[in-house]
């Protein structure tokens, strides 16, 4: 599975222990000037840049990291496409073709408008992959507290996270018994999944009765912060924090160089 | 003195089903108590009333003569008495890592920064699951989770541990080292209360045991009480322990005696007279076996007993008798034919107690004085009992011939003849001398058994320069 695949590679990288916070600042920060960015040449330094700290620093395999890329390429490469053939106007033509006697032409301010979208698609992407390799999810809720998240909602992320874990158990155990009793046709696989969601359903909700119970018996008052306990504070290094706001001002600086410049 | 009494209690499911049916019951203080019974028995609905998660519709439950209250400050007072342990940890376990969920407890009795630490970590330790602190419950095997599912009721320090199916899908190994911790906190006068199925482990480790069926109590009392009731085991579906099965087949041949046993160790015991060889008079041939040496009996009747004997020097044959074969290193040499009085000789048990985690653990232990006594009472058995005793075994690297049921093995290993040596984490050492005594009370054999205190380890920080 997938998840857990995540979240394993998050607990056993090489940056696992770098604290968290810097994470957070690096990724968050590299991705609003990205967003914020009208030019494809910040969002495609930071790419590298997070790439780099994934595959180098990080040590994930390049396969993994790939494969997990392949998503937002898929949709970076379907708006190039689309915004190049149907943006822009009609006196700067690139390059044109004809399908089915129907001319499609490739717009200048399309195509870089495309670009763009790639390229900050692909961007962000990066930086919140770095993010979710290196930094379990047992820490980054530490990191999103420090950012001032109501604890209300880190509460129920914290429960909901670790019980994703228990339905994913129970839903391939299911699913395996379902399939180890007969294939049938396609309806009736149909009928299988609705019959399995719905008592998978059901059992979430006798999860939760129990999960209210089991609170209750180690003397659970309804106060928001019993999850709430870090032993280990440690201190952000002065070093780590000034490379990345250093990246972080060069990234902001080449943003506004290059502000409304295009690459075609 | 009994720390939870009911009277009759009834309690009955919204769908009409009588779950429990007017019963009375009451667990002593500091006891073990198994409630024994088959599935659908009610034996989770009655653990559920002991820390007021369920509510009798008619009766009432006392703790420590007290009617339990009901409001929110008499299920607070009650919930950090009555500890709860789910039969299955993911239920119990929300919090995203260990750390934070043995944490919650002590979390929600308003404790300090410092204190909620130290019963953290104390309460890991204990377990033995420090090593797994940052890591979330789904990394963890079900055993573990067993564990950490413990650390977080005794890291609110309850008089009382309920545990639903302690064992339940264990393996051998994980069941026995929950029942090892659960030994621990009772010798700290702990009171546990657990429910189960497994007649085995009922007969051997609880104090007193309730059957119940169909809501109901069929029974209570002692467990050699409970499993000399053939009938109501039967009717109640459940059966009789392995010992108590094997002892009837091996009586109504004649081959045992006395009374139905209840662990190996008093199987062994009632078994082992026939056998006895103790004053043997056998044909001498051969000068090859000294006193005091390893050898083994050939019987007349062509029977093989390896046994470590001493031969009595006052006896008219001087120890000596014919080597059988050859036998590889540390094996017993068997030979025949030897005459004179023979007394067996059992070994020792040398107990080396270890501090407790609250009192510092296998860190306030010298390994260095280890190797020395180990060095000094060598050839031996060696066992280690309890969470930080194990943790100095293996610290040390000391191969460990027993870890569970380790006085049993150990008293089995030195009527065998060997001298045992067996670590003991602080409190239980009580409960190893009083069932070495009552072995020798039982059987008339006397182990010897001594107690060798280690020196507390000078810390870096006491000493003066």
């Amino acid at each position: 599975m997938i998840y857990s695949t995540i979240d394993t590679i998050a607990h056993t990288n090489r940056l696992r222990h770098i604290d968290t916070r810097l994470k957070v600042i690096f990724s968050i920060m590299t991705l609003l000037i990205t967003v914020a960015s009208t030019s494809p040449v910040p969002p495609i330094l930071a790419f590298l840049t997070a790439t780099i700290l994934i595959l180098i620093a990080a040590k994930i395999k390049p396969r993994t990291y790939f494969l997990l890329l392949l998503t937002p390429l898929f949709f970076g490469l379907i708006s190039l496409l689309l915004m190049s053939l149907f943006f822009g106007y009609a006196d700067s033509p690139l390059y044109s073709f004809e399908i089915l006697s129907h001319t499609f032409v490739v717009q200048k301010e399309g195509a870089n408008m495309g670009l763009l979208v790639a390229s900050r698609t692909l961007a962000g992407s990066a930086c919140l992959f770095f993010l979710a390799l290196t930094t379990p999810m047992t820490e980054l809720f530490t990191g999103l507290r420090w950012l001032g998240i109501p604890e209300v909602v880190i509460e129920l992320a914290m429960m909901i996270y670790r019980y994703i874990f228990v339905l994913l158990e129970e839903a391939e155990r299911m699913w395996l018994a379902s399939q180890m009793r007969g294939e049938g046709s396609f309806r009736t696989k149909i009928e299988v999944f609705s019959m399995l969601a719905g008592t998978l359903f059901l059992r979430t909700i006798h999860q939760g009765e129990i999960l209210f119970v089991a609170m209750n018996s180690r003397c659970y008052d309804g106060e928001t912060n019993s999850l709430a306990y870090q032993e280990n504070k440690t201190k952000i290094s002065i070093t780590a924090l000034s490379a990345i706001l250093l990246f972080e001002a060069v990234l902001a600086f080449v943003t506004i160089l290059t502000r409304n410049t295009v690459l075609i | 003195m009994n720390i939870i009494d009911a009277q009759n209690v009834t309690y009955q499911y919204p769908d009409g089903t009588k779950a429990l049916d007017d019963i009375d019951f009451s667990f002593e203080k500091g006891s073990i108590t198994a409630i024994l019974g088959q599935n659908g028995a009610g034996k989770s609905t009655l653990l559920l009333h002991l820390n007021a998660t369920l509510r009798p519709i008619n009766g009432t439950v006392y703790l420590k003569g007290e009617p339990l209250a009901y409001d929110k400050k008499g299920l607070h007072h009650i919930r950090r008495t009555v500890g709860m342990v789910f039969q299955n940890p993911d239920d119990q376990l929300f919090a995203p890592t260990v750390l934070q969920d043995v944490a919650f407890g002590p979390k929600n009795l308003k404790h300090t920064g410092a204190e909620i630490k130290h019963r953290v970590d104390e309460a890991l330790r204990l377990v033995g699951m420090e090593a797994y602190a940052d890591k979330p419950p789904h990394f963890l095997s079900g055993g573990q989770k067993k564990r950490v599912a413990i650390a977080g009721v005794i890291a609110m320090k309850p008089e009382i541990i309920v545990l639903d199916e302690p064992t339940a899908g264990l393996d051998p190994q994980g069941c026995a080292e929950i029942i090892e911790i659960l030994d621990e906190l009772n010798a700290e006068g702990r009171t546990i209360i657990f429910s189960t199925h497994d007649v085995d482990l009922a007969a051997k480790w609880a104090d007193r045991i309730y059957v119940i069926h169909e809501g109901r109590i069929k029974k209570h009392g002692s467990p050699s009480q409970i499993f000399a009731d053939h009938t109501m085991i039967s009717e109640t579906g459940l059966r009789l322990p392995t010992f108590v099965q094997t002892f009837r087949e091996l009586k109504v041949r004649g081959i045992s005696g006395g009374d139905s046993p209840l662990t190996m160790l008093n199987f062994i015991e009632s078994v082992s007279k026939p056998f006895d060889v103790v004053k043997v008079r056998c044909a001498v041939a051969g000068t090859d076996v000294c006193a005091g040496e390893k050898v083994g009996l050939v019987m007349k009747d062509g029977m093989v007993c390896t046994t470590r004997v001493d031969i009595d020097m006052n006896a008219e044959i001087t120890a000596s008798g014919r080597v059988l074969y050859n036998a590889m290193a540390g094996e017993d040499i068997v030979v025949g034919g030897i005459t004179g009085t023979l007394t067996q000789k059992n070994g020792n048990i040398y107990i080396v107690p270890i501090p407790r985690v609250i009192e510092g653990g296998s860190r306030a232990v010298d390994l260095v004085t280890i190797f020395k006594i180990i060095a000094e009472h060598e050839p031996l058995k060696i066992g280690a009992m309890g969470t930080s005793a194990k943790v100095v075994v293996r610290k040390a690297g000391i191969h460990c011939d027993f870890d569970v049921d380790v006085i049993q093995s150990g008293i089995l290993a030195a009527v065998r003849g060997l001298n045992v040596m067996v670590f003991v984490t602080g409190g239980m050492v009580d409960r190893v001398i009083q069932k070495i005594e009552c072995h020798n009370k039982h059987s008339g054999q006397e182990i010897k058994f001594s107690t060798i205190t280690l020196q507390p380890k000078i810390t870096s920080g006491v000493q003066v320069p």
